[in-house]
């Protein structure tokens, strides 16, 4: 306890240096910008920020770096309230439900959410992530491959509830991110599996482009099917801050998304987007609106925003307590701490505390500048409604093409996320649900990984496997997720088929009143007049016939007679 | 969305499976396998999955097909805007012009490739206006080669500008 007291006070008292607050508003800023550009990413800026690293003390490049992760994190979410451009995997929920918001005039109240649920995830999983390191660190040797497993497990879970419309159809997308995982050397035993010959398939496919190209990319070719302004759309959008009463109702969402963030970040090989979209999922299962999740629910913004930013605090456990990095920009911090001369581990924690008092200090300076600059950059990129969405769209695209190249420097890379692209594109326009797919693909390596090793470890025993203690635990913990979330979907749909059902009947009423009201008109004009049908709004032109739901539907693609998908 | 497209990825999953499924099968299996899982259990267990959602997809796809519904049916996936036509044509082109970006980017060079895609691309999605189509483009190519190739060291071609910019010192060596 005297541990966590002194990383604190130490972390706080850092805060009264002038030097480190300038770091971290240039840090800051940078993350923002970088956050909010499709494509590019936290580790490229932090590829970017390393070498200036070199010529700080070790507690301020730390603190740097993280008040740049903070400020990615919070910048990410802002072009996908107001353009339904996400600027990282992590912000793709949002889109679907801020986004919707804005198109409803509810601007204010999507950013306002995310706002303070950014803020209230980066400051509570700070000070999770100061409770946890230390006993953490020393439950390594507890947590092996049957625990991983399970939490691995838990992961999986989650899909269930980026099944989207179809649930057949978001277990197709699953197992498709599940196969993209085995291409390469097999985990356990190194047999070389599906390259086809191919020479870079050999080490299996890296997964920030799969997911750049699943998650991003698909959406920019799928919005470049239309031409119009943002304007257009927002004529009516309110940026006012909400009421808090709005904003309050949602701690409880906020509190699940602070710990599912920190829990699932601090899990190696998971990291931003599996926090987020577990901590969506978890929201949808919990809600009492749970149909409101994907058209403007406020409760998912809160969990998905305050899992982004917990994951944070989350990924440090691992690479500061274990040594063993939790994403690719905290592999980068690594390389700036062993540059310096620090090795990371328990060791580190015990020996170094200072450098967790920097980090400590990096996450509360970067939630302070959220509090404090975080409305006022909301309203400066809500100027950006007015810039030319062509533009955007083809200069996003270009960047990501970059940023990917600028990954590992190879055109490959940047092949395989274009692929994924189109696979993705067509995955959204048929409901195959991206997300899914992505969150498979990401867990999929380490799923096989787990399961196997546990099971050599137990002698291939699977009932000593599931009967580890903190296993079990978590297995029927998973359990219960499946059940509950399989309740939950099965539900949704319910009320789903009732209000179509409801919706084609008004229809139907309503299109019989038209034809009664026209027959009645015709039969009192005369057989003349039989054969004009008048719309009584607009005397003199032939009324609409009636229409079904399916034809409405297809309407748009019938509208433009080369579109068909 | 088309049924008939959708019955055709339907189709697709179900021949993805088969081609798992046999491709794990006809593998040369490992001579020393250390759990009951081994290597190939995984993609066993994934093409069964894609058959048999894949069939389940087929069977209602031709139980609508049967019941006389139109081609045309209510979006499953994200849908587009409404009041805005779409153009799938407009996004096959997106994709070809973006496939072609990094493919020419090798003979042609990262500032020239650059330069024809951001202007493709706004051709592409309608814009005309020459007046700052030309300049952004030229203007974004130049920046980010700037930034990314000078200031982050990435290596990005030249092509037949090496020589001009290795002679302003923009850049110090052969790409």
């Amino acid at each position: 306890m005297q541990d966590v007291i002194n990383a604190l006070a130490d972390g706080s008292g850092m805060l009264l240096d002038p030097g480190l607050w300038i770091l971290v508003v240039v840090g800051f800023t940078v993350g923002v910008i970088v956050g909010a550009l499709p494509g590019v990413g936290l580790t490229l800026a932090y590829g970017l920020a390393l070498p200036f690293t070199f010529h700080m003390g070790a507690e301020h490049a730390v603190a740097f770096l993280l008040a740049m992760s903070v400020g990615g994190q919070y910048g990410n979410s802002i072009p996908a309230i107001v353009m339904g451009l996400p600027g990282s995997p992590a912000s793709v929920l949002t889109v679907a439900d801020g986004y919707a918001l804005h198109r409803q005039g509810k601007t204010g109240l999507a950013l306002g959410v995310q706002l303070v649920a950014a803020f209230v995830g980066q400051v509570v999983s700070t000070i999770f992530f100061v409770l946890l390191v230390v006993p953490l660190a020393g439950l390594a040797y507890n947590f092996l491959a049957p625990e991983l497993f399970a939490l691995y497990l838990v992961g999986m879970l989650a899909i269930i509830s980026l099944t989207g419309k179809s649930m057949v159809k978001g277990f197709i997308a699953a197992a498709f991110g599940i196969g993209v995982g085995l291409i390469g050397l097999d985990p356990v035993g190194a047999t070389l599996r599906f390259d086809f010959g191919v020479r870079e398939l050999r080490n299996g496919l890296d997964t920030a482009p799969i997911l750049i190209g699943l998650l991003a990319v698909s959406e920019l070719l799928r919005q470049a099917r239309q031409t119009f302004s943002w304007s257009e759309l927002s004529t009516d959008f309110d940026a006012k801050f909400p009421p808090w009463r709005d904003v309050r109702r949602l701690w409880g969402f906020i509190g699940l998304g602070t710990i599912t963030g920190t829990i699932v970040g601090a899990i190696p090989g998971a990291g931003t987007t599996p926090a987020t979209l577990i901590s969506y999922q978890q929201a949808q299962m919990l809600s009492r609106s749970p149909e409101k999740f994907g058209r403007g629910s406020t409760q998912g913004i809160a969990a998905n925003e305050a899992a982004q930013n917990a994951s944070n605090a989350g990924e440090l456990i691992p690479t500061l307590g274990f040594g063993i990095p939790a994403s690719g920009s905290t592999a980068l911090l690594l390389a700036a701490l062993s540059i310096q001369g620090f090795v990371a581990g328990p060791q580190l924690v015990r020996n170094q505390p200072e450098l967790v008092a920097a980090a400590v200090a990096g996450m509360f300076a970067g939630s302070i500048l959220i509090a404090l600059t975080g409305w006022w950059q909301c309203k400066l990129l809500l100027r950006a409604i007015g810039i030319n969405r062509a533009a955007v769209l083809v200069i996003s695209l270009a960047l990501v093409i970059l940023g990917v190249y600028a990954l590992s420097f190879r055109v490959f890379d940047v092949i395989v996320c274009l692929v994924f692209g189109v696979i993705g594109y067509f995955m959204l326009r048929y409901g195959f649900a991206p997300a899914a797919a992505a969150l498979a693909a990401i867990l999929s390596y380490d799923f096989e990984r787990t399961l196997r090793q546990g099971l050599n470890l137990m002698d291939n025993d699977i009932v000593a496997f599931v009967t580890r203690p903190l296993t079990a635990v978590i297995l029927l913990f998973a359990v219960g997720i499946a059940i509950y979330g399989f309740g939950s979907q099965h539900r949704m749909r319910r009320l789903d088929a009732k209000a179509a059902a409801i919706l084609a009947a008004a229809a139907e009423e309503e299109a019989r009143a038209v034809a009664t009201y026209t027959g009645s008109r015709r039969a009192a004009a005369g057989p003349a007049a039989s054969h004009a049908v008048e719309d009584p709004a607009n005397p003199g032109a032939p009324a609409p016939p009636g229409r079904s739901a399916d034809a409405e539907a297809g309407d748009d693609d019938r509208r433009s007679p080369e579109a068909r998908p | 969305m088309d049924r008939r497209v959708d019955f055709a990825l339907s189709i697709a999953v179900v021949a993805l499976g088969v081609f798992i499924g046999v491709a794990s099968l006809v593998a040369k299996q490992p001579t020393v396998v250390f759990d009951p899982i081994g290597p190939y259990g995984f993609a066993r267990v994934i093409a069964v999955a894609f058959i048999v959602f894949g069939t389940i997809l087929i069977a209602r796809q031709v139980r609508a097909a049967r019941a006389g519904l139109p081609p045309e049916a209510v979006a499953r996936g994200s849908e587009d805007e409404e009041g805005h036509p779409a153009s799938a044509r407009r996004a096959l082109a997106m994709m070809l012009a973006t496939f072609a970006y990094p493919i020419l980017m090798g003979p042609l060079g990262y500032v020239i490739t650059t330069i024809g895609y951001v202007v493709g691309g706004l051709l592409i999605l309608n814009e005309r206006s020459w007046k700052w189509i030309v300049p952004l483009a030229v203007t974004y190519a130049l920046a980010t080669f700037f930034i990314f190739a000078t200031l982050l060291r990435v290596p990005l071609p030249l092509g037949p500008l090496n020589d001009l910019f290795v002679g302003l010192g923009l850049v110090d060596r052969v790409r």
